[in-house]
């Protein structure tokens, strides 16, 4: 595949002392390897190469600008015509549209699967690890969060700090906190009973090195997996929060906004919501695959052998 | 340790004047099971011949790699995503290979029967013992009760096994039979209220449940501590001598091996390296690798500095070498070892060493070799391969196949 | 070898040997682990508390270039005993000292320091290698964690450790997975040697391998261990094993040692009932052929509510009277043999007072077991 040379041949030139980027050559080498010889793999690293690059330089690549309503409203989807995907009900280009609403909604899937792994995945590591009262400390507030339907807590947040890009990532990320957390700790029980951990103390390591440098490295596996999924989950939050009108900004564009716009012209022109629609599914889609090709490179039994 | 110089006896199509008048109860010839793998075709076993005969307790004994287990296995179809060739591989003259998945459903637990190493992950946490062993019973004897999915369901749901029922005091007679204190109370009992060794009789009372005549028991004891391993290794015996159930252990444990079986089969790398009764593996032991692996153990009464280790490690099984594939650690490895492996007979009747230092155009004391005649030698193989020999292994030689 | 490596022997072959009975090693007084066992939030919070006594007041000492062997059957303690020496466990009470120095609350820097001379090898070759990391970086973590060697040093510092232990310094790219046994357990030791420790606890270092395979690796920490002069506390279940390579055995039954000995004695003259039933089980590739006689039947008790008095009563087969049940008998010298040195070997058994005719008598081993 050309795509997966080509990210090969940018890597391979400046790999010293087992390092690239400071990556793991091994690491790098078995992700290229899972790439290339498995479909699904492929697919997936296509899908969120062509869906991040297009996010990132939507400015330059997108035909129009999204906001301005310059064309015959409500004109179906024509790949020959000057709007490829139709216009919406304003008269706006949803090709440009779509460009936009994908940095948004990225962005902020991204952004807020990230906050809730990282302090997810901080609090179960310690709750596992310390056990004890440590243990029940930080598990029964996560079990209280738990206890919260997510979207009650998303629009309590944006009710008192208002709408905005930080706060609707925060919002939404909060609410996965909580399912990190118990996946890493069940992991880390489980990873603390191998004698490794013990291994690592013997040696005089200090507990948060082996928390961090033993313990995380092998839960790794099972959180990307969880980390793709949730993705397209928040993709769809910040649709819902939209759909609410308490998303990013009622005028800035983001697939959950086109869609909710799209609902009122179902019968009329289907393709304002429906496009979103596929857009969201081939990008979860995407994201998945990928999340496991990212996983079979974590895992150096599958293909580190010499 | 004899120093005989050579053998006088060969084996050839003879040899089954060694093995009892009577069928034995298992006859394997040339099994061979392939596991195909992402990295190639591993042989797990490969040609391995033998046979146990009524009431006898043949052990197979062999590192981890050997295939000891997937022999087990294969025998019952249990071998899975593996390919199972053999030219003979029958159970009291009934061809398991011929057989489909609902005959040998029949045959495992109805004839043979199979104990793990390993009694808390093959006994189920949420039943109580009794109720386990009640379900096999009703599943392989006739005790008249209801096994419909309903009345199964409803044992195990809602009411249990009625304690007067006929399949419940059998259960309760079996756990009796290998000697749990106290069983009918047992018998209400949950795995994990239980010792290793009272979970590991448990697995034997289900294993008894069917009535089975033999017995396949894969390394039973190595989980448990030496005073329990005497226990249940007793207990197997008993069931021997009062039931006359024949039995295949399998071992890493050489010895546990001398204190249980009558006859034993070394096994290494897929491949059989010496068989013979057991007194006789261990009094006369021929085969280079049986040597070093009596020698490499610490014996409370040897007085050794250092203890005599097989230097290197298991060979790959993707990677095996040609011909004996333990010459690469052997200290006797001499010419001939690249040639296909084929059985010697020793003096004793049943002692065949796949080894060629007993090749007649061979002159060894016992483990080095003092002359070879090549041409003899490379034409005796020959014979022995050619001969319809039960126990030669030859590469496949396709007689049947599992599917 | 490296030169460094060749100073610290010379240093050691001055030092005191297990005979000379100057300051050990490494010693233990009233040494206790207490687990709690799992339970909930709540009886946490109320103090509700139950307790594994996992060791349950041990005295030990080993000297300088000593082996000392651990045996009991599973759940004995003996691992814990191994991990709360190497303070891998914090001990529930009791003093260890370390080369004349108390460590059983030592912290920090001290801490630091006491895992660079105590190493642990541990059962199971595979689950204590972390199966994320290269062996090379496994066996040269240390070297970084203590400030050893770094860059080219540390990789040349790790090739000398692989060809030490027999594994090929080309390997150490390599996975774990990618290793048989008895190679993980070399990689294993490897890791343990980098820091040149004074003591090496060894738990079931032999166990989980094969049977040739054990016998090389049980020759590679015999050689290791003349070579460096380490000391080992060997923890194992095998009897045989252990005799091979002690040179004094403690014998731990619930919690509790009860007894030792030069390993000589303990099996020509065992004195406890416990370690004669032990040593009645092992399994014997010489010998007469057939079944062993056990006298030991049942399990040991539970850890969490131990037995009144000896602990072994529950299933002694010599049995007294009402006094095993009452009394805790303590470890005190015993005299087995005219060769048996009584200031080395002590057992902890009422028969010890009593009169040995009656014990013969009643004994299902007869007077003398064991040879």
């Amino acid at each position: 595949m050309s795509v997966s040379d080509l990210v090969e041949s940018a890597f391979s030139g400046s790999s010293e002392s087992g390092k690239t980027f400071g990556i793991r050559s091994d690491l790098l080498e078995r992700f290229i390897k899972t790439i290339r010889r498995d479909l699904r793999a492929k697919i997936g690293f296509l899908v969120v190469a062509l869906f991040g690059l297009s996010a990132i330089f939507a400015p330059m690549l997108a035909p129009y600008d999204p906001m301005s309503q310059q064309f015959p409203i409500l004109m179906p989807p024509d790949p020959l015509s000057a709007n490829p995907l139709g216009t919406d009900s304003f008269g706006r280009d949803l090709l440009s549209r779509l460009m936009y609403g994908a940095r948004i909604s990225l962005a902020v899937g991204l952004g807020a699967v990230t906050f809730g792994a990282v302090l997810g995945i901080l609090i179960g590591l310690f709750a596992g690890y310390y056990g004890g009262y440590i243990d029940d400390l930080l598990m029964r507030a996560v079990d209280v969060m738990w206890a919260f339907p997510w979207l009650l807590i998303a629009i309590m947040l944006v009710a008192i700090f208002g709408q905005g890009f930080w706060n609707v990532m925060v919002a939404i990320g909060f609410a996965y906190i909580d399912d990190f957390a118990r996946l890493a700790r069940g992991e880390v029980l489980a990873i603390r009973e191998e004698e490794y951990t013990m291994a690592a103390k013997s040696v005089g390591l200090e507990d948060y090195e082996i928390i961090f440098e033993e313990v995380f490295p092998n839960t790794v596996a099972p959180l990307i997996v969880q980390f793709t999924i949730f993705t397209a989950r928040a993709i769809l939050a910040e649709s819902t929060l939209s759909f609410l009108g308490l998303g990013v900004k009622p005028t800035t564009p983001t697939w959950g906004a086109l869609l909710g716009q799209g609902r009122g012209f179902i019968t009329q022109a289907w393709w304002i919501s429906i496009i979103p629609g596929i857009a969201i599914m081939v990008t979860v889609l995407g994201i998945n695959l990928f999340g496991d090709a990212l996983r079979d490179a974590f895992d150096v039994k599958e293909t580190g052998q010499t | 340790m004899s120093s005989q110089p050579r053998p006088t006896q060969r084996a050839g199509p003879s040899v089954s004047t060694t093995v009892t008048e009577e069928p034995p109860l298992l006859a394997v010839d040339n099994l061979h099971t392939t596991f195909t793998t992402e990295r190639g075709d591993v042989p797990a076993v490969d040609g391995v011949s033998f046979a146990i005969n009524e009431g006898e307790v043949f052990g197979i004994v062999g590192e981890s790699g050997s295939g000891k287990s997937v022999t087990a296995l294969s025998l019952l179809g249990l071998a899975d995503g593996a390919t199972v060739t053999a030219d003979r591989l029958c159970f009291r003259d009934e061809d398991l290979l011929a057989k489909d998945e609902a005959a040998l459903r029949e045959i495992r637990g109805n004839d043979i029967s199979m104990i793990f190493q390993d009694p808390m992950s093959s006994l189920n946490p949420v039943m109580t013992v009794g109720e386990q062993i009640a379900e096999v019973v009703r599943h392989h004897g006739d005790v008249g009760e209801s096994q419909s999915l309903f009345a199964e369901l409803r044992r195990k749901y809602v009411t249990g096994t009625s304690e007067s029922s006929a399949s419940w005091q059998r259960a309760v007679e079996l756990l009796d039979t290998v000697g749990i204190p106290d069983p009918a109370d047992r018998a209400n009992e949950y795995p994990h209220q239980l010792s290793g060794g009272m979970k590991q009789r448990v697995m034997i009372a289900q294993a008894l449940a069917g009535d089975p005549d033999l017995i396949i028991a894969d390394e039973p004891t190595t989980a448990l501590d030496v005073t329990i391993e005497a226990q249940i290794l007793n207990e197997l015996l008993d069931l021997r001598d009062e039931f006359g159930v024949s039995i295949m252990l399998i071992t890493h444990d050489l010895a546990v091996v001398r204190e249980t079986c009558d006859r034993v089969a070394v096994m290494y790398a897929g491949e059989m390296m010496e068989t013979a009764d057991t007194r006789t593996l261990f009094e006369d032991p021929r085969h280079p690798y049986t040597r070093g692996l009596i020698d490499s153990i610490p014996r409370t009464d040897d007085d050794r500095e250092w203890l005599d280790a097989i230097e290197g490690n298991v060979p790959d099984p993707t990677a095996k070498p040609q011909g004996c594939p333990f010459r690469t650690r052997c200290d006797a490895a001499f010419s001939l070892c690249e040639e296909p492996l084929v059985a010697y007979s020793a003096e004793e009747p049943g002692h065949r060493t796949w080894c060629h230092l007993y090749n007649d155009a061979v002159a060894n004391d016992g483990d080095e070799v003092q002359r070879v005649d090549d041409a003899e030698a490379k034409q005796l193989i020959q014979e022995h391969e050619a001969s319809d020999d039960l126990v030669t292994p030859q590469r496949p030689n396709f007689g049947g196949e599992y599917r | 070898m490296s030169s460094q490596f060749e100073s610290s022997v010379t240093d050691t072959t001055g030092g005191q040997s297990a005979e000379s009975g100057g300051e050990p090693l490494l010693s233990a007084k009233g040494l206790k682990k207490h687990f709690p066992v799992e339970q909930s939030f709540l009886d946490r919070l109320f103090g509700d508390d139950e307790w594994v006594h996992a060791v349950d007041g041990v005295d030990l000492t080993l000297a300088e270039r000593e082996t000392l062997g651990v045996v009991g059957e599973s759940g004995c303690g003996k691992s814990t005993l191994g991990r709360t020496l190497s303070r891998l466990y914090e001990p529930t009470a009791g003093t260890i000292h370390f080369d004349g120095e108390e460590i059983s609350d030592a912290e920090g820097d001290r801490l630091k320091a006491l895992r660079k001379d105590v190493q642990v090898i541990f059962q199971d070759p595979l689950s204590s290698l972390n199966p994320r990391k290269t062996v090379g970086e496994i066996v040269g973590k240390p070297l970084a964690v203590h400030d050893i060697a770094t860059g080219e040093a540390k990789d040349e510092r790790v090739a000398e450790l692989f060809e030490e232990v027999g594994l090929s310094p080309d390997l150490r790219d390599r996975y774990p997975h990618e290793f048989s046994g008895g190679q993980r357990q070399r990689v294993g030791i490897a890791r343990a040697l980098a820091v040149e420790p004074k003591l090496i606890i060894a738990d079931e270092p032999v166990s989980a391998l094969d049977v040739s395979v054990q016998a090389q690796i049980i020759n590679l920490m015999k050689r290791l261990q003349q070579e460096y002069g380490l000391s080992y506390v060997f923890i194992a279940h095998d009897l045989s094993v252990v005799r091979h390579v002690s040179d004094r055995i403690a014998v731990m039954y619930l919690g509790k040692i009860v007894e030792e000995g030069p390993t000589h004695d303990i099996f020509e003259a065992p004195a406890h009932p416990y370690t004669k039933s032990l040593l009645a089980a092992i399994p014997s590739i010489t010998g007469e052929m057939g079944r062993r006689t056990v006298h030991l039947d049942g399990n040991p008790p539970s850890p969490i509510d131990p037995p009144s008095g000896c602990p072994f009563h529950t299933r002694c087969p010599e049995y007294i009277d009402e006094e095993c049940e009452a009394d805790e008998p303590a470890l005190q010298p015993v005299e087995q043999s005219a060769e048996s040195d009584p200031e080395r070997h002590r057992s902890a058994c009422h028969w010890n007072d009593r009169d040995e005719a009656d014990r013969a008598a009643q004994s299902p081993y007869g007077n003398d077991v064991g040879g």
